[in-house]
């Protein structure tokens, strides 16, 4: 290899290493163009203005910067048994239950009975998953980075954030996914090329007869409800006590099964309370859900609502990508819970995912460590806050919580980064 | 859904269709701009630009099966038309103003992109446009000229018209620069295009 070949590789890495950080940004803005009117960036050419303009595009960079010095931590899983999930580790969903692993972004893959999988890799915005026999079915949270990939018998499906029923019948060499919500990409061998599957069709490929077909879904597919529909946990009634949080990051999802067991002896005139709603957010239609909150009047809603339920709201608002209504739902909660339960969290979460306004996230993650210092999802608020002052630009905060991470999780995953704060680069 | 079949969706404005072009080419294009443009702050603008145009201009595709290339040229069209508008911009800057505005790329010369990128894309800004584009996909992102020619819809002549000249004005500039200097081939030799 030539001195200059050797030039071109090395600048072709750095831009590829710096896109995959980065995408965010492009996938954000290139999403927000989707859909609406073709507008441009205006470029004006006078001077005055182009000064102006140095600003925000030195903003723009100061952020991508700091997104490089500063990855996101890693997702991680549970499984139904409660069992914090490991990469690689072979999963055999029992015989008569779907198996359902969750993950720290709200996301969940859940197994059908008697699959054979396993999570192969995670990474920030994702994670991949081999099913090699079965099926799976899928809700998954999208974000702007989101990257998932299933590995179901010989066939890759690439998602965004979308939910859909997938499986791999290796008896017959049927591959089949009915989709309810986004878009995926499957490709295979059996396939003449990638193909796109939108919202509402369904999938079907015979690598036997080297058929394919495609059509709307009729229905919903035999037993995804019942997949979706979480496991009983151990620890389950923990998150129904008093509304304090669950005992884990997973229970943020707004899955509403943590209360199922209580829910029966629950008075309530609340539409949270009913079989619809959590119909609705145990299969993950967090919009659907919301909507019928809205018919009903989601203030009067909020009033009616108990604690535990106005933090499912404030879930199901924030995954539907309503932030106004999840800070009203988890601001109402805060009145009704013992300390706030993880409203805080819930708070914190909007404002640093969502609203990035990372100041404000901060002074959310610090609060839930005041209310709740033996809150389950301590670790995760500690790193939070740690990212959100660094991010807000607040040098001597980020640094005092850094240290505090490192003292209370020298091994956490954001350790590396805590470390980083704590010596001053 | 074949690209074609993309294409015609597109142009009917069936929903979705344009999330599908996204998923399928986002990356693609994406490529094809920081590659032209460098680890610049104006590229998530660019790409949102792009795909702006290309919604707003596929009604005009006639092959519709070309619909990767086709995106391909919409995203470099977007990226000359940006960089040749910043460059008429310094110009107009310096002739009015003493103080130095600082320039956009200088932003992301931080630590974490190396030193050796940010020279080679500083010596590239010093090229048109025309020429930087096709020295870009070539040589960083080491596309065929083949290639080349068919995403910037120009024969292969012009294209190698193109890189001979940017070769040029590029390896002068770069023997000057000390990290990049130990990357020029041999003085005379010239590159293969």
């Amino acid at each position: 290899m030539s001195p200059n070949e050797r030039l071109w590789e090395a600048i072709r890495g750095e831009q590829d290493r710096a896109r995959v950080r980065a995408r965010y940004l492009a996938v954000a803005k290139a999403r927000r163009a989707i859909g609406k009117p073709a507008t441009r960036v205006r470029r004006d050419r006078r001077f005055w203005w182009a000064s102006v303009a140095v600003l925000p595009a030195m903003a723009a960079a100061a952020l991508w910067v700091v997104r490089w010095r500063s990855p996101a931590p890693d997702l991680t899983f549970v499984e139904a048994d409660g069992q914090i999930g490991r990469v690689g580790v072979a999963i055999d969903a029992p015989p008569g239950a779907p198996w359902p692993l969750r993950f720290s972004d709200g996301s969940l893959v859940s197994l059908s009975a008697g699959a054979h999988a396993r999570v192969s890799a995670v990474d920030a915005n994702g994670a991949r998953i081999v099913v090699d026999r079965g099926g799976a079915s899928a809700s998954v949270v999208h974000r702007g980075r989101s990257h998932w990939v299933l590995d179901v018998g010989p066939f890759e499906v690439l998602v965004s954030g979308t939910r859909f029923d997938v499986n791999w019948d290796s008896n017959e060499e049927v591959f089949r996914l009915d989709l309810e919500e986004g878009s995926v990409l499957v490709s295979g061998p059996c396939m003449h090329e990638p193909k796109s599957v939108a919202r509402g069709d369904h999938l079907r490929v015979s690598c036997r007869s080297k058929r394919e077909s495609t059509g709307e879904v009729l229905g919903r597919p035999d037993g995804f409800a019942e997949r979706m529909s979480p496991h009983p946990e151990p620890g389950a009634t923990r998150g129904v006590e008093g509304g304090a949080d669950a005992g884990t990051a997973d229970t943020t999802a707004g899955h509403a099964s943590v209360r199922a067991a209580s829910r029966a002896t629950t008075p309530t005139a609340s539409v949270l309370g009913t079989d619809a709603w959590r119909a609705l957010v145990d299969t993950g239609r967090y919009r659907q859900a919301l909507d019928l909150v809205e018919r009903r009047g989601f203030e009067e809603q909020c009033r009616l609502a108990l604690g535990p339920d106005l933090l499912d709201l404030g879930d199901v608002a924030r995954f539907a990508g309503d932030a106004n209504r999840a800070r009203q739902a988890y601001v109402a909660a805060r009145d009704k819970l013992p300390g706030g339960g993880r409203s805080a969290y819930g708070l914190g979460l909007i404002a640093f995912d969502q609203e990035r306004d990372f100041s404000g996230a901060a002074q959310w993650f610090e609060t839930y460590l005041v209310e709740q210092p033996e809150g389950g999802l301590r670790r995760e608020a500690t790193g939070r806050a740690m990212e959100a002052w660094q991010l807000a630009g607040a040098g001597a905060k980020a640094r005092a919580a850094a240290q505090r991470y490192l003292r209370l999780y020298p091994n956490g995953l954001q350790a590396p980064l805590a470390r980083q704060l704590a010596t001053g680069f | 859904m074949t690209d074609a079949e993309l294409a015609e969706a597109l142009k009917r404005g069936e929903p979705g269709a344009s999330e599908v072009l996204y998923e399928r080419y986002g990356p693609y294009v994406e490529r094809l701009v920081v590659r032209a443009m460098g680890l610049d702050p104006e590229v998530p603008d660019l790409i949102n630009e792009v795909f702006a145009r290309a919604l707003e201009g596929v009604r005009g595709l006639r092959q519709s099966s070309a619909l990767k290339g086709w995106i391909g040229s919409v995203a470099l069209f977007t990226a000359r038309r940006f960089l040749r508008s910043r460059r008429t911009r310094r110009r107009w800057v310096s002739a009015f103003s003493l103080d130095q505005v600082p320039e956009t790329a200088a932003a992301v010369a931080s630590p974490e992109v190396s030193q050796t990128l940010v020279r080679t894309y500083a010596v590239l800004d010093a090229l048109p446009a025309d020429e930087r584009i096709a020295f870009a996909l070539r040589f960083v992102d080491g596309m065929e000229l083949h290639e080349v020619a068919q995403v910037t819809r120009v024969s292969l002549a012009t294209v190698k018209r193109r890189l001979v000249r940017a070769q040029r004005i590029f390896w002068d500039r770069a023997r000057q620069d000390p990290i990049l200097r130990e990357h020029a081939p041999v003085s005379g030799e010239g590159e293969p295009t």
